[in-house]
């Protein structure tokens, strides 16, 4: 607006003088001499010495140095030599004012004036301008995220953030801008940039949705361009089209796909990323905390495909923003409410459900989206010939809300909150439940182009337990975990060369590890209460990007994250001098309400190089070092939703992990091949391992039987992924493998004698391969096919009996492998409708997962039977055969 | 206008086309939507044919002593291991003979171990010497030379049987039967329940074992032979039974330590042993139990090597498998009426003809009428 006004000054200005301009201003001659010296000191001086007055706009001038030497020149030629480099131009409005002009502008009024641009251009530093603004849906108001924003002529791109916010700095000049985003009809508009300018861009909807075969939510060759690696990201769109289980359009599972990301096996939740751990992994939704990433025990996850916008998975290369886990951070945005007009959209599965609403609250400023799911698994396994199955029970629904408004153009506020309730009963008696609530409250604000802070606020809580109704063993048993978290970020951009962000947050952690209450007067249990662990984490961190020359870039960050463990708490202090166990504990330490009982500090480096080889290809090195306080207990091969969660203590040391990795990344075709090749190498310090048949729920006395290990994992991942055409996908392979070692002073301190072993999840080769293939413009079909080496498993090497009974004896921890597991699936998607601007849009999805039923085992185990006496191999595998599924998608726009 | 009718006319077109294929996908899909439901969705458990290559057998050693002066229970056996093989269905273990067994006390008196058949070496009524609160070690030495010590056993008191309490219940399991199909098989039981008070301080341990004697009937017309005889089973468990008093210190509680089954309607003597167990004899036991109830499940621990107390003193690093204990024992019986529940699901009881003693239907038989019938 300012800026508008100024030029219609500028416009009156020159309309009211009606005389020939720079007579006798022109007279005026000028000896002078400057070295290196900046354009607005120069004009300052010419304005003190010879008594003019010169107008322009100060951003209009700056970083314009000039060394330039004048003798008795006429102002109009030394003008013109100087403001040459800044690309502008000048009137001579009367004997003692000069007003400045952008070239373009100035070649309305007087084009003889202007040098030639381009010539201008070629000698010297050019005027940088900013051009930003967002882009919006033209028809709900709704930002687009990951739209690409691109001026033709520089082939700069840039990606509308998590607001669609975009900036692109550039020489001044003119150009032809380009925006493009899924489903949406391409814009492309001639943009003249003289100055900063802001410009909103509202997109059309392509008339049919299934048009949109573009995958990718980032500048085409963002892989190759930006200094990241071993960063994957996923647009919804994306997922919906893969394959599912049983028609559930899932997040995790499409995360498994990727290379360097696996699991345990189906059932199991969570992911191991890198061979790290599943509790190594930062979930994050909408900047909340997630405990447990799985509804169902692993079958769902918690993320509701209709509110999820984006999914962006770190699993190198991590930014110094993010902390407190040390393999990768899973951060998923969800989507804000469509600003223009009311939608109900919502599926209809055969396990779950899901129905979401949004509307404006303030038309084109604020808006709600509010969505929610459930699961009834109880219909289908009514049918299943287990009894124990088929009294059982489970259910889980969750609820996600958003609400977004718009300040000001430079203020935006965002609340969103997340609640979620598993429940799952084993036959008619053992009940599992299990619920996550958060709230996440975040205001942006902008002070300028180049400067903008964001302060979020978080808060959540996760509590699960087990409830058993049978005599005299009847006991609820509760867990929670509490946490408040407030950050600030503030990014800067001084240049297009100079990118910096700096921030800070806390956290506060309470633990509840558990508290057994008799279920009635005829339990015989006694009431247990395990004391609770309390913590603050609190870090700091900046970080620069700074592209040195057009070919190489380079960024660093440096993290500094402290933690505090605090009382009320009582601490054992074990004999030194052997293994720990109860019987060792020579003295308690107690510690009074808030007291410090640990402190422990890391500098937590991060650094990347990205050099570019030649036309779309580069080559991008990275070492990243991360730190963990908190900790998953759980010696099951897959976690469950109820294993605790630990606090680091005097015993148990914070988890370090450090990670090297070297990136190829090349572009073919246009960007429309995306190939890359990462190898990485990452040790891994003070994992939490057990021993063995350690006993972790209820036990006071559980830091004696945690062992501390080191971890070793290496691998070399290979990508190759098509898009923007009708057939897209991507073809992974990942050879990797994790090794852990647990070598204490005492033989019961180490596994299998102190020599390396291979991590449960360990799976050297993995192959993935998934393909969308758009058949008509209704019709979409999409494989999914996936190998991997079967995971490591303790065999048994002899038999023996032990009061008659057979005793299974077995070899060294993970010496042997179940069987390799592959799969394929199959999805047909049809749209149901073709017209333009329909207001009811609905789609069928059919899948079939496990097309050719192959009975992948779970996992290999060693019962003895008829009666305990005969040893007997069994397999398990938790699908048996193909599951097919049909699901039902709707969206009404009024 | 003639474009817009086109376009309409195309749309329904599409439409009918689109309704067609969905009938065709619907009357397939309810075909799968039972499939669905028949057979997926559940675990599927198959038996895996597995033979591991054997190593060096390893010793296992089982076995006690307790308060009580019997050499049926103060005894050790001795056996190497023998490879896993699932494919045989059957298990040979070689006994270890002519092993020296002694056992030393904390007071440095010691008593031998006489070699029994298969393996068994006892400790004879005339050399016990076994008391309360003293710690005891297992000395071995084979007739190659080596040599194994178990570290020092506490014996530890064990509070007395409360009595014992039984249930007649239903049992549902799932097997598979001859087609491979999974199904359902109903069996009644009675399942026999030890009571027990738990003494005020922390720290006891418990184990459980069971004796079955039982009585039947013969068929044996106008002969003078016997017709009424009892078997004893030994212990009927298969599966080891272990608590700790963590969770229920001080208080009293009903532990479920077998299941008498409901077969024959006859009479049921079912004897329980209650022994007193050190900590790392319980940790040893709850392993084990463990090992014999993991279903492979996600949420069972990865199985692992249980490591028992016994070591070698010539080879630091050779393994040895098992657990010597030294227990406290107290033990009861009930006798179960099973002919008030008749009758029991399954082919209805036919009486074997001849003499009862010689039916060669159940082991040790005997028409001495034992205590309790």
């Amino acid at each position: 607006m300012n800026r508008r006004y100024q030029y219609f000054l500028l416009t009156i200005l020159m309309l009211l003088s009606g005389h020939t301009w720079a007579q006798d201003t022109g007279q005026t001659r000028i000896t002078a001499s400057y070295q290196n010296q900046p354009l607005q000191a120069v004009l300052q001086d010419l304005q003190q010495k010879h008594k003019l007055r010169v107008f322009y706009q100060l951003e209009w001038v700056e970083g314009v140095q000039i060394t330039q030497a004048f003798d008795q020149e006429p102002i109009a030629s030394a003008l013109q030599k100087l403001l040459g480099k800044a690309r502008l131009s000048f009137v001579l409005y009367d004997d003692r004012t000069i007003v400045l002009v952008p070239q373009s502008a100035a070649s309305i009024f007087r084009s003889d004036t202007v040098p030639s641009g381009e010539a201008a251009a070629g000698q010297v530093a050019e005027r940088i301008v900013t051009l930003s603004g967002q882009v919006r849906n033209a028809k709900t108001g709704e930002p687009f995220i990951g739209a690409i924003v691109l001026l033709v002529e520089t082939e700069k791109g840039t990606v509308a953030d998590e607001q669609g916010r975009y900036t692109l700095v550039v020489p001044a000049g003119n150009y032809t801008l380009r925006v493009r985003a899924m489903g949406m009809v391409e814009d492309q508009r001639r943009v003249s940039l003289q100055q900063s300018r802001t410009m909103h861009i509202e997109l059309f909807e392509v008339s049919n949705q299934l048009r949109e075969v573009e995958v990718s939510a980032k500048a085409p060759d963002h892989n190759v361009e930006s200094l990241e690696m071993g960063v994957a990201r996923l647009s919804i769109q994306e997922v919906r089209k893969m394959p599912n289980f049983l028609g559930e359009v899932d997040v995790l599972r499409s995360i498994i796909t990727l290379p360097g990301v696996t699991t345990v096996g189906e059932g199991a939740s969570g992911f191991n990323v890198r061979g790290g751990s599943i509790d190594q992994n930062l979930v994050l939704q909408d900047q909340a905390t997630l405990f447990s990433a799985s509804h169902l025990f692993g079958f769902f996850s918690v993320f509701n495909p209709d509110m999820v916008q984006d999914v962006t998975l770190y699993r190198g290369g991590i930014p110094a923003r993010y902390g407190g886990r040390i393999s990768s951070v899973l951060d998923v945005e969800m989507k804000e409410g469509n600003k223009k007009a009311p939608i109900l959209s919502g599926g209809i599965g055969l396990l779950a459900s899901r129905l979401m609403v949004e509307a404006p609250l303030l038309k084109d400023k604020a808006s709600f989206v509010l969505g929610g799911r459930g699961a009834y698994p109880g219909l289908a396994m009514r049918y299943v010939p287990d009894k124990a199955v088929r009294d059982s029970d489970g259910y889980f629904y969750d609820f996600n809300a958003k609400v977004d408004y718009t300040i000001s153009a430079k203020d935006q506020l965002m609340v969103s909150g997340y609640m979620s309730r598993d429940g799952f009963r084993f036959g008619a008696d053992t009940t599992y439940t299990w619920g996550t609530a958060t709230g996440t409250a975040r205001w942006n604000h902008t002070f300028n182009d180049k400067l903008l802070s964001s302060v979020t606020g978080v808060i959540g809580d996760y509590d699960y337990g087990v409830e058993a109704e049978t005599e005299p063993y009847s006991y609820t048993l509760d867990s929670e975990i509490k946490y408040k978290q407030i950050k600030a970020d503030l990014n800067f951009e001084p240049s297009v060369r100079h990118k910096m962000g700096l921030g800070a947050s806390s956290s506060w952690y309470e633990f509840s590890p558990g508290t057994l209450t008799p279920g009635s007067e005829l339990s015989s249990l006694l009431p247990v209460h395990m004391p609770r662990e309390r913590s603050i984490e609190a870090a700091l961190y900046l970080d620069h990007e700074y592209a040195l020359n057009p070919r190489i870039s380079v960024s660093y960050g440096l993290r500094y994250s402290s933690y505090y463990n605090l009382g009320p708490g009582d601490v054992y202090v074990y004999d030194s001098e052997s293994p720990r166990r109860e019987s060792t504990i020579i003295d308690t330490l107690s510690y009074s309400n808030g007291g410090v009982i640990q402190r422990y500090g890391n500098f937590e480096p991060r650094a990347s190089l990205k050099i570019t080889l030649g036309e779309n290809s580069s080559v991008k090195l990275g070492y990243n070092r991360m730190a963990q306080y908190i900790h998953l207990i759980s010696n099951t091969t897959a976690a469950s939703p109820v294993d605790i969660w630990k606090t680091s203590n005097p015993h148990l040391h914070p988890q370090l992990g450090d990670q090297v990795a070297l990136g190829f990344f090349k572009n073919l075709q246009d960007n429309t091949i995306e190939l890359s090749a990462e190898v990485y190498y990452k040790k891994l310090h003070d994992l939490v391992e057990y021993k063995d048949g350690a006993r972790l729920l209820l036990n006071s006395t559980l830091d004696a039987d945690l062992l501390p290990g080191e971890g070793k994992a290496y691998g070399l991942e290979l990508m190759m992924r098509r898009k923007g055409k009708k057939l897209t996908g991507w073809a992974s392979y990942t050879y990797s493998r994790s090794l852990r070692r647990v070598n204490g002073p005492t033989p019961e301190e180490r596994i299998n004698n102190g020599k390396s072993f291979p991590a449960n999840f360990d799976k050297p080769h993995d192959l993935s391969l998934v393909v969308n293939q758009q058949l008509t413009r209704l019709i979409s079909l999409s494989a999914n096919f996936t190998y991997s080496t079967g995971r490591p498993i303790t065999y048994p090497e002899s038999v023996g009996y032990i009061d008659g009974l057979l005793m299974v004896n077995y070899s060294d921890r993970n010496q042997h492998r179940i069987p390799d597991y592959h799969r394929l699936d199959l999805a047909f998607v049809i749209d149901g409708t073709n017209k333009r601007n329909a207001n009811w849009v609905s789609s069928w999805a059919f899948s079939v997962y496990n097309v050719y039923g192959r009975k992948n085992p779970y996992s290999v185990f060693f019962k003895p039977a008829y009666g305990g006496t005969i040893p007997q191999a069994y397999r398990l595998s938790v699908i048996g055969s193909a599951v097919p599924a049909i699901t039902y998608n709707f969206k009404i726009t009024r | 206008m003639r474009g817009l009718i086109r376009e309409r006319y195309s749309d329904r077109a599409q439409a009918t086309k689109l309704y067609l294929e969905m009938q065709i996908i619907f009357q397939k899909y309810r075909f799968w939507a039972m499939l669905l439901i028949i057979v997926c969705l559940q675990a599927c458990v198959d038996p895996l044919e597995l033979q591991i290559e054997a190593g060096q057998p390893k010793l296992v050693v089982s076995g006690m002593v307790t308060d009580h002066n019997d050499s049926t229970l103060n005894r050790v056996t001795l056996t190497w291991t023998a490879p896993f093989d699932s494919e045989n269905k059957q298990v040979l273990v070689h006994p270890v003979l002519d092993a020296i067994v002694t056992l030393q006390d904390d007071q440095g008196a010691s008593m031998p171990l006489y070699h029994g058949p298969r393996g068994v070496y006892q400790l004879m009524p005339d050399d016990y010497q076994v008391v309360q609160g003293r710690s005891y070690t297992l000395h071995i030495k084979l007739p190659d030379g080596r040599k194994y010590a178990s570290r020092p056993e506490l014996l530890r008191p064990v509070p007395a049987l409360q009595g014992i309490g039984y249930e007649f219940k239903e049992f549902i399991d799932v097997v598979r039967n001859s087609a491979g199909m999974l199904v359902e098989r109903r069996s009644k039981g009675f399942e026999v329940k030890a009571q027990v008070q738990d003494p005020s301080e922390q720290g006891n341990y418990y184990r459980w074992d069971t004796e079955g004697v039982f009585e039947f009937y013969s068929d044996v017309g106008d002969a003078p032979l016997p017709a009424r005889c009892w078997s004893n089973m030994g212990s009927i468990n298969t599966k080891v039974v272990t608590n700790d008093d963590r969770l229920v210190n001080g208080r009293y509680f009903e532990q479920p330590v077998v299941v008498v089954p409901a077969d024959i309607p006859t009479k049921y003597r079912i004897k329980i042993r209650q022994f007193s167990l050190t900590a790392g004899a319980h940790e040893f036991l709850r392993l084990f139990n463990q090992q014999q109830s993991s279903v492979g499940s996600i949420f069972d621990p990865p199985p692992a090597r249980i490591n028992g107390n016994l070591y070698s003193l010539t080879d630091p690093e050779e393994q040895v498998i098992g657990y010597f204990s030294a227990s406290a024992m107290t033990e009861d019986f009930i006798v179960i009426h099973r002919q008030l529940y008749a009758p029991f699901p399954g082919l209805p009881y036919a009486p074997p003809k001849g003499d009862c003693r010689y039916t060669f239907l159940y082991p040790n038989v005997t028409n001495e009428r034992p205590i309790g019938f």
